[in-house]
């Protein structure tokens, strides 16, 4: 059955499935499917929902009727004074801290366990050494830099780029040259003969 | 009708949405049916993929036409270029320039190219072709790709407003880049030419988007002479150069073309060289003293082009060619000293 409703899923979103229109024509629950599907997707790209059939929110309300009032009755709480709205205002805010304090653990949790999750890519490159001193000598290094070794790395990066670049000219001159040399002999062929 | 009986039963279900159903219906019978249309064409007038290459190559060097490229690479500006060809005092004619930046332009009168750029003073050189967009060998001399890449005509589409062949151009042992070509149908001119990697994702991309073909020649080839254009700048006859390293094994289809010891035009260092060609794509392979020390591999593609370099020995080995990365650090892989190319021949 749920294979059945994948399958109309899918064919609504324009996928491979292996739903025919015959199915939908021939089968009433398929039909509630793909308005249920094609009201949904509206409803999440954005588009302008026009609900012309009123069953889905009566479904919604129903079932809403339908659930257990396990929680205080709402009768009295419509009729208390403000004072007693207030107080429990307040108590709800305290709700609300707990709630925000293990929202807060969890984003640092999360934080935590991603910076974990990515660390080891990040130190990747300079995996080498880990352990011992040597990572301890390369951070050493690279702190204790003076502005005149700055200057040649940034020089050096410089000239690694010239060179690169020389090269990459030298490419396309060389592909250049090279129709000329090749195909020299050839054209001179054809143009005395052109066929 | 079963369904929309049902629908009329439902009171909410409004005329609407009766409306969007059956124009989902509509659709969802229509399109099956002009996909296999589409198919069915060019079955019904097929093309063998050798009677194609010849028939454009026929019509790119006879025909008068002019054509707007646009060259786009993933991540840079499209660069636009007007092209154009014809025959003047039955002598092949070609202008090729770019619209925009600074006017840079290449004429060919017959085998004469002429270079006009803004950094360099023109000159001429004797050339078949210029060297432009669509990779000359495959729209001109397509037996000189056959080794290295398999033509198989796909089908039909519409390019540039006309309709095309669809050709796929693969990598037979897939260590190059493979090629999609669009190629008019009626004039059997190039319209678009696709490179991408053997995964399918785009490297560079040359489209037309017009094509004109005229019975006369191009207004800007009328009063073009001989003698407009620069004198011919005489190459040196390639001298044969001996060097004591090779590559060992090279990608299918692909040769050694030049072999010599020059100096980089930029900064003047000196490199040994060897040039590798498939036809469609050339390698330079460089070697020079390494004037730096360079911990790490640079590995890098711009303008569709990869470029390798390694450093070991304080020798500097680079690789600069529109292959794909993985092909570059093969052919760096390859690179032995004389010895062992000696023996690999004569085991």
């Amino acid at each position: 059955m749920s294979e059945k409703f994948e399958q109309l899923s899918a064919w609504v979103d324009g996928e491979a499935s292996t739903t025919r229109v015959e199915d939908v024509k021939a089968d009433v629950q398929l039909q509630q499917k793909w308005q249920d599907y094609h009201l949904v997707g509206d409803t999440l790209r954005g588009d302008e929902v026009l609900l012309t059939d009123k069953s889905l929110l009566e479904n919604i309300a129903d079932a809403l009727d339908d659930e257990p009032t396990i929680l205080a009755p709402t009768a009295k709480s419509r009729t208390v004074p403000i004072w007693q709205n207030v107080v429990s205002l307040a108590k709800q805010s305290s709700q609300f801290a707990v709630a925000a304090g293990v929202a807060a653990v969890m984003i640092l949790g999360v934080q935590n366990y991603n910076t974990e999750a990515t660390q080891p890519f990040m130190t990747a490159p300079t995996s080498g050494p880990q352990g011992g001193l040597a990572p301890v000598s390369l951070t050493q290094s690279r702190t204790v830099q003076t502005p005149q070794q700055q200057l040649n790395e940034r020089q050096a990066l410089m000239e690694q780029r010239k060179r690169v670049n020389a090269l990459l000219v030298d490419h396309r001159q060389q592909v250049r040259l090279q129709a000329a040399q090749s195909n020299n002999n050839e054209q001179l062929e054809k143009q005395v003969n052109p066929d | 009708m079963q369904a929309q009986t049902y629908l009329l039963q439902r009171p909410a279900f409004t005329a609407v949405s009766l409306f969007s159903f059956l124009i989902i219906v509509f659709v969802l019978y229509s399109t099956p049916v002009t996909a296999k249309t589409a198919n069915e064409l060019p079955q019904a007038n097929n093309i063998e993929a050798a009677d194609l290459l010849k028939q454009m190559a026929i019509a790119t060097n006879t025909l008068n036409y002019a054509s707007t490229l646009i060259v786009y690479r993933p991540g840079t500006e499209p660069v636009p270029f007007v092209w154009k060809h014809g025959r003047k005092d039955n002598v092949s004619v070609e202008m090729l320039s770019e619209l925009n930046g600074p006017n840079a332009k290449t004429i060919r009168y017959g085998n004469r190219v002429s270079y006009f750029n803004s950094d360099t003073s023109a000159h001429s050189l004797l050339q078949s072709h210029i060297h432009g967009p669509f990779a000359h060998n495959l729209i001109r001399q397509p037996e000189a790709i056959e080794t290295a890449y398999e033509v198989i005509v796909v089908g039909k589409s519409r390019v540039a407003g006309n309709e095309a062949w669809q050709v796929r151009v693969l990598s037979r042992d897939n260590s190059r880049y493979h090629y999609i070509l669009w190629v008019d149908t009626s004039s059997f001119l190039p319209l678009k030419l696709n490179t991408v990697t053997v995964k399918g994702e785009l490297i560079e991309q040359v489209q037309a988007t017009n094509l004109t073909i005229t019975d006369n020649i191009d207004d800007a080839f009328v009063d073009l002479t001989l003698n407009d254009l620069p004198a011919v700048m005489h190459l040196n006859p390639p001298k044969s150069y001996r060097l004591n390293w090779g590559i060992s094994r090279l990608p299918l289809g692909m040769k050694e073309v030049k072999r010599d010891i020059h100096r980089l035009s930029i900064n003047e260092d000196v490199v040994e060289y060897l040039l590798l060609s498939d036809g469609m794509v050339e390698v330079s392979v460089y070697l020079q003293k390494a004037t730096y020390p360079q911990s790490e591999d640079l590995l890098f593609t711009k303008d569709a082009v990869t470029f390798l370099s390694r450093v070991t020995d304080n020798i500097q080995v680079s690789i600069v060619g529109k292959v794909p990365p993985a092909t570059a650090q093969r052919l760096m892989q390859m690179i032995v000293s004389v010895e062992s190319v000696n023996e690999l021949i004569n085991p």
